[in-house]
């Protein structure tokens, strides 16, 4: 469309003709100005910060649930910027790990230095960046990462890119600011801890919920006992806070010993190419901690731990199960405000991993609804994404009661919300119709079919 | 309930330190720290490292402080040289390195002790 501006004392006398339609200058209608979080978003993806081609996005990955799982890792091209190390010669020795990478999805950091790169790594999984408005706070200030000191300066969400660009971005081991790398300005930290306090849930859950399904709600009642699955304590309402009645109103996130270092023949141990260091968790020397993630968004993104050491959900329930637990200082802190471990038999293992499995698909369904809903009021460049995206929220919630085999009926109405989401002429009111009926199949009783 | 409530209330009692990132805090020049409380200016006189029964301290003055300030510094306290005004990658230093006249950034880890969290020295 051809532009013209028109002045002078023909506008005035086009401006009597064209009364209160009428403008002096004729201009494309403005679009509005992005939001913080949006140009966050822009930076997120495509901001590289002079470094060696890498973005938050890069490990961070929007199909991939904001993680990276090995599967991903796979369908990846050779020259992607995730495998820098294998590529740029100044990054061969001492960036990454990229068997580990490869294998189980491991990112090296030296959270304890970068003195003695060859012997002083950890390697760490890639978490999630969703549900983080729920997940940060604690009574001791943010806790960010996996071991909650993952940001430097404040240590806060904000600050955390500056420390992610010099550890991940950098051109060469130097890590010398404006020649390796330019660290973010205080506007693009500004943006970025919008785009990703907008990411997944902006709440907790209120449980219980009332599911369909009677291993779900078994596993729920499980996952709520104090004195039997005990979950409720440190995930509360299946997030990532302590239970406020026993931590007190402000406790937030917390952080504990959990023993997942103890566990014998973890994937990188095997694979040993490096041999992982044993981490130690927050601070230098680190205190073996490691902080508690939300629970809510659990069933599709493992592997699980900060190690990846876990692959799928049954086991990482039945890991509280375990000695590694039970002997860890967390699992003895149990023991001896309780008298007992934590002690769960297959069938309730399977319980509480079908209640997480069920909350999941639910919050699938919510992002899917709200990827359709927003795909109609953005621009057409970015409308087929947010569909792809809430297609793949779909196909998460299916994978993630598929593999359990829960709530078939559900299952059904999330394949059609799939396929009315796909092509260029998709129907999103069908998809969403679609989605709504999953939803309620999920959460209300079964009725048997009419006669 | 009661006995798992008081018992791991007092366990997370002691779970109250500071959660920056030291690591990569290295490398990153002074006064562009996100968020962090520091202080700028000038070492007023070489540290001396403290007898056994005393504190070892650091005075600067700066423009916030016309007067002069001091801090502790601690065994926990580190030490960075920055380096990248010249190109070259910042090193872990130690009190030797902080000689009179020489600017540095100091985090503020406790207010009210006016313990150092970090100091980072111009060379």
């Amino acid at each position: 469309m051809r532009v013209e501006k028109i002045s002078g004392p023909r506008c005035a006398v086009m401006g009597l003709i064209m009364g209160l339609l009428g403008a002096c200058t004729a201009q494309p209608a403005p679009s509005a100005p992005p939001t913080l979080a949006e140009r966050g978003r822009e930076i997120f993806f495509t901001e590289t910060f002079n470094g060696n081609g890498r973005t938050c996005g890069t490990c961070h990955r929007a199909e991939d649930n904001f993680g990276l799982t090995p599967n991903f890792i796979a369908s990846l091209p050779a020259d992607d910027p995730l495998f820098v190390a294998e590529i740029n010669a100044a990054l061969v020795r001492g960036f990454e790990a990229p068997r580990q990478m490869r294998a189980n999805g491991l990112i090296r950091e030296n959270l304890d230095g970068f003195e003695d790169l060859d012997n002083k790594f950890v390697l760490r999984g890639v978490p999630h960046t969703l549900a983080l408005r729920t997940s940060v706070a604690s009574a001791a200030g943010p806790r960010t990462g996996w071991s909650g000191d993952g940001a430097p300066g404040d240590g806060s969400l904000r600050a955390f890119a500056t420390g992610a660009v010099i550890q991940h971005f950098t051109r060469s081991l130097n890590r010398v600011a404006g020649a390796d790398f330019r660290l973010p300005t205080d506007a693009e930290l500004d943006a970025l801890e919008a785009f990703l306090l907008s990411l997944g849930r902006q709440q907790d859950l209120t449980l219980p919920l009332p599911f369909a399904d009677a291993t779900a709600a078994r596993g729920q009642l499980l996952f709520l006992d104090n004195n039997v699955g005990r979950c409720n304590v440190c995930h509360f309402n299946a997030g990532a806070n302590g239970d406020p009645a026993i931590f007190g109103a402000n406790a937030g996130n917390l952080s504990f010993d959990t023993g997942v270092e103890n566990l014998p023949d973890g994937p990188g141990a095997l694979l040993g190419d490096p041999t992982p260091p044993r981490d130690d968790g927050f601070g230098i020397p680190g205190d073996g901690t490691f902080n508690t993630p939300p629970l809510v968004e659990a069933a599709d993104t493992g592997p699980f731990f900060h190690n990846n050491s876990v692959s799928t959900l049954e086991v990482a329930v039945g890991f509280y199960d375990g000695d590694a637990f039970n002997s860890s200082p967390a699992g003895q802190l149990i023991r001896q405000a309780t008298g007992s471990g934590i002690e769960l038999d297959a069938t309730e293992i399977q319980a509480i991993a079908a209640f997480l499995r069920v909350i999941n698909a639910l919050e699938n369904i919510r992002q899917a609804e709200s990827y359709l809903t927003s795909a109609g009021a953005v621009r057409r460049e970015q409308r087929g994404e947010r569909l792809a995206l809430a297609r793949e929220e779909t196909q998460d919630a299916l994978d993630v009661l598929a593999a359990a085999s829960l709530n078939g009926d559900a299952q059904g109405d999330l394949r059609q919300a799939r396929h009315l989401s796909s092509g260029h002429r998709a129907n999103v009111d069908g998809a969403l119709a679609a989605l709504q009926r999953a939803r309620g199949r999920l959460l209300a009783p079964s009725q048997p079919a009419p006669r | 309930m009661r006995t798992i409530t008081l018992a791991l209330v007092s366990a997370m009692a002691a779970a109250g330190a500071a959660a920056a990132q030291q690591a990569t805090e290295q490398y990153i020049p002074i006064g562009q720290s996100p968020g962090a409380r520091t202080m700028q200016g000038e070492i007023s006189s070489a540290v001396e490292p403290a007898s056994a029964s005393g504190q070892t301290t650091i005075a600067m003055t700066s423009e916030a402080a016309p007067g002069g300030v001091s801090y502790v510094v601690g065994p926990r306290t580190r030490i960075y040289i920055d380096n990248s005004a010249r190109g070259q990658p910042s090193t872990m230093g130690a009190l030797a390195d902080l000689q009179a006249g020489r600017h540095i950034e100091v985090a503020i880890a406790d207010a009210e002790a006016g313990a150092a969290l970090w100091i980072k020295v111009r060379p």
